[in-house]
């Protein structure tokens, strides 16, 4: 019976210590292995009224990131940004807008505003490291006006009377 | 494009102290997305609205709280206090409690335990107010409900113009940048003018008439009565041979002396009393230029009379002016000992646009060159960390005699390690911010 308490206990400290991270030391100091080859910061908040949205997070100094801007177009949709040209990639109703590269100076930062349509954007971002690590990371954003959300809450008439007194107010100011 | 605008100095003019509170950066967040604001041509008017807005919210806020309604807050709530909608304004140096509330008109308030004051945010939707003490780490929190404002109408207006997003890179790299390193993203198609600048004051062979009475009232004397000396290095020494000398440099710096303190009585002041002194003392002799902002306030406390320099920037379509002169980069500079002013320097220029207009780097394009390892091994220091970056205008080259060149540069203010000795020390870069060439450190 102690024995088999005593293989038991092994076997579950042995599976713990598996799933611990594992850290190697390299050049400059110490880097946990599964450490990503891009750290995204930007706030990954899904709903927008930004006509832009900033990108920005840590890489080291080499790698090269691609950002694509796709858009969605839903069939009732009524707002056409781009025609879709023969040269445009599709993904069922994403509609690729565009496309820019970028290479990770040596302060290790990454930050580019990128222009949003409104309705559902989704950003791709392929991020390819100096030593060859790979890595994507995708981002869907809805940028709406400001106005259609504030009108989805009051509704019209009462967000025109608070417009109209915020304007008197600063008016007279 | 800003058309010609020249700082005039209005040698009578009053100067509205609440002013000289204008942050060194003011940021305004959309909640999410933040721009820095300039208060250039393009942005005078919001920016004027805002800053006057955001201050009598700040200041009505520090009124209504009581001392036991403040709330310390973690600096670990900082991402969220920013990210909330509202308005930042960030000094360049911690200025003193009693200092802020001065220039904010706050006559009495019970210490709470600020010190220094850094940054202070309007978290308008989260209806606080929050005061950074960066010496101690820790957020005052003040509450703004009830507290009518504009803000939001003007948050909401602004929002509507097209601004450059800006970084906090605290957030990206923490270790390696400070507090206020907030940076345009990107600085995109947008150009910023050459400047030329002329000497406020020419050190001829005698005192110009339009300014003879000046002069006179900084010796509190007949203006014959004083002696003119001519230095080899082409300096103007005026002396009253009474303890009291003013200095005019070749480039343009007056410096006032008074070696004869009268108060012998070891008379103590305050910061705020200091600062009464200081703008009253800068409003009678030349005056402020326009866009004048408190940028340092330096205590030194002494067993005798504690010692106050408390200095000033302008600015130029919202970016400093940097003095190439040996004055901290600072443009005015006044030194109280008791209650009197013992020593006074300014460096002021009158500016006019050039029809030169140069693109600006990104800051981060600026980063990428400072911190690689070439700039490392030729300056034979390693950049430790960025406390600070701005844009800036730098005196340049200075053509014929009165004629000098700014052009817009960008400023790293950071900590370095020696290579050679491994000592550590703060340095200031200073970066060409057309070619990214470093002018000066």
């Amino acid at each position: 019976m102690i024995k088999k308490l005593l293989i038991s206990s092994i076997i579950v400290i042995a599976v713990f210590a598996a799933g611990s991270a594992v850290y190697a030391q390299s050049g400059t100091g110490y880097v946990k292995e599964t450490a990503p080859v891009f750290k995204l910061l930007s706030d990954k908040e899904s709903k927008t009224f930004d006509r832009e949205y900033m990108i920005s997070g840590s890489a080291s100094e080499g790698t090269v990131v691609t950002i694509e801007l796709y858009w969605f177009k839903g069939e009732k949709s009524i707002i056409v940004n781009k025609k879709q040209s023969k040269s445009s990639e599709s993904e069922g109703d994403w509609i690729f807008q565009n496309s820019k590269e970028y290479t990770v100076g040596s302060s290790g930062i990454f930050a580019e505003p990128v222009a949003l349509n409104l309705g559902k954007n989704k950003i791709v971002l392929l991020i390819s490291s100096a030593d060859g690590k790979t890595e994507q990371i995708i981002l869907e954003l809805v940028r709406s006006l400001e106005k259609d959300a504030k009108e989805e809450v009051n509704g019209a008439s009462l967000n025109k009377f608070v417009e109209d007194l915020s304007n008197e107010v600063n008016s007279t100011k | 494009m800003p058309g010609n605008k020249s700082i005039k100095p209005d040698y009578n003019a009053e100067y509205d102290k609440s002013d000289l509170l204008k942050p060194h950066k003011l940021i305004v967040s959309f909640g999410g997305r933040s721009a820095l604001l300039y208060d250039n041509e393009e942005y005078s008017e919001a920016y004027g609205r805002i800053f006057k807005e955001a201050k009598r919210v700040m200041r009505t806020a520090i009124l209504v709280n009581s001392k036991d309604v403040v709330r310390k807050v973690h600096r670990e709530e900082l991402p969220k206090i920013r990210n909330s909608r509202g308005v930042s304004f960030i000094f360049n140096m911690p200025l003193e409690v009693e200092a802020v509330f001065k220039l904010m008109n706050i006559s009495s308030y019970p210490d709470i335990g600020i010190r220094g004051i850094d940054e202070i945010v309007v978290a308008q939707s989260l209806d606080r107010v929050y005061i950074y003490d960066a010496t101690q780490d820790i957020f005052y929190e003040f509450k703004t409900e009830g507290i009518q404002n504009n803000l939001d109408y003007l948050i909401s207006t602004l929002e509507k113009q097209p601004t450059a997003s800006s970084l906090y890179l605290d957030r990206i790299q923490p270790e390696m940048y400070g507090n206020k390193v907030v940076v345009p993203a990107r600085i995109g198609a947008k150009k910023f003018p050459v400047l030329s600048g002329q000497k406020e004051l020419e050190p001829g062979d005698g005192i110009p008439e339009n300014i003879a009475f000046l002069f006179a009232d900084l010796f509190n004397d007949e203006i014959t009565s004083l002696s003119i000396i001519k230095n080899m290095d082409g300096t103007i020494v005026y002396t009253n041979r009474e303890g009291q000398v003013v200095k005019l440099y070749t480039d343009g710096m007056l410096e006032y002396v008074n070696f004869d303190l009268q108060s012998k009585d070891n008379r103590m002041i305050n910061v705020s009393s200091a600062i009464d002194i200081s703008t009253e003392f800068v409003s009678r002799h030349f005056g402020f230029p326009e866009n004048c902002y408190i940028s340092d306030i330096i205590v030194i406390k002494s067993m005798g009379d504690d010692k106050y320099i408390i200095r000033y920037r302008y600015t130029y379509e919202g970016l400093p002016i940097l003095s190439a002169s040996g004055m901290n980069s600072d443009s005015i500079e006044v030194e109280i000992v008791g209650d009197e002013v013992r020593r006074y320097k300014r460096v002021i220029r009158n500016l006019n646009h050039e029809l030169e207009y140069k693109q600006v780097m990104d800051s981060i394009d600026v980063l990428d060159i400072l911190l690689d390892k070439k700039v490392e091994a030729q300056s034979g220091e390693r950049i430790k960390k960025v406390n600070d970056m701005y844009l800036a205008y730098y005196e340049y080259e200075r053509f014929g005699q009165n004629r000098i060149i700014y052009v817009p540069v960008w400023v790293a203010e950071v900590t370095v390690e020696r290579l050679d000795k491994g000592t550590v020390l703060n340095q200031r870069y200073i970066i060409n911010a057309e070619t990214g060439i470093i002018l000066d450190k």
